[in-house]
């Protein structure tokens, strides 16, 4: 599936990975990151199994959702599939602790569990940046997506320091 | 929790913060490599998570 399926939404200032579950799978298979699946929790679509091992290979939360709930995101003939592009680059834990260590310096990580407010977590990071952190791990569910609002908090610092989501 | 034992399987260590610790973060040696875990201001750590954690903080 080519790129002309992605579909950006005004009204809600996001941009969601195109709404056909093929292009889902394409942008996943293609390296983009996703922050979240959101899938319409009456849907029997053939891809969803395909969907479902892609996003557990690549540490992408999926939300079941009511067909409601997709509808609200003003996409038209979604086919029961959305799904968002992350705002924050995503790195794997593991590879950032090897950089850390091959860089010579000191690992120092800070793990947040059971903060669900993006802005919060935004001043969290900003603290964390200058306080020499390296990356900040989160959960893979219950965080929103790392959006604007979270980035501006951040003064820019979630573009500094590294995210690692991992599964919960 | 996934992300507590990757840590320990690298040599670093995990202080999770609590308000009822006794050791204060000030005592703590930061020069080795560590982590922090930080919960929500109602719930604090989850249970399971706080349990597998080396250490125990208090921030103030």
């Amino acid at each position: 599936m080519n790129s002309e399926k992605f579909q950006t939404t005004t009204s809600s200032q996001k941009k969601f990975a195109g709404h056909w579950p093929v292009a889902i799978a394409e942008a996943i298979n293609s390296g983009k990151q996703l922050d979240r699946i959101y899938i319409d929790a009456r849907s029997h679509h053939k891809k969803i199994d395909e969907i479902k091992a892609l996003a557990s290979r690549d540490n992408i939360p999926i939300n079941y959702v009511p067909a409601v709930k997709l509808d609200s995101f003003n996409i038209t003939g979604h086919d029961g599939f959305v799904a968002q592009i992350a705002k924050v680059q995503y790195h794997d834990l593991q590879e950032v602790i090897s950089f850390v260590v091959e860089k010579g310096e000191t690992p120092l990580f800070l793990i947040l569990d059971g903060i669900t407010d993006i802005r919060n977590i935004g001043g969290i990071a900003r603290t964390a940046f200058c306080c020499g952190v390296h990356a900040i791990i989160i959960p893979e569910k219950g965080v929103g997506a790392l959006n604007e609002d979270a980035i501006l908090t951040s003064a820019g610092a979630l573009e500094k320091i590294a995210i690692c989501r991992v599964n919960s | 929790m996934k992300a507590v034992d990757e840590l320990h399987m690298n040599g670093i260590k995990v202080f999770a913060s609590e308000m009822k610790a006794a050791k204060n973060i000030f005592d703590c040696n930061f020069k080795e490599p560590c982590a922090i875990v930080a919960g929500s201001e109602e719930k604090g750590i989850y249970p399971a998570l706080l349990k597998i954690c080396d250490e125990k903080l208090k921030f103030l």
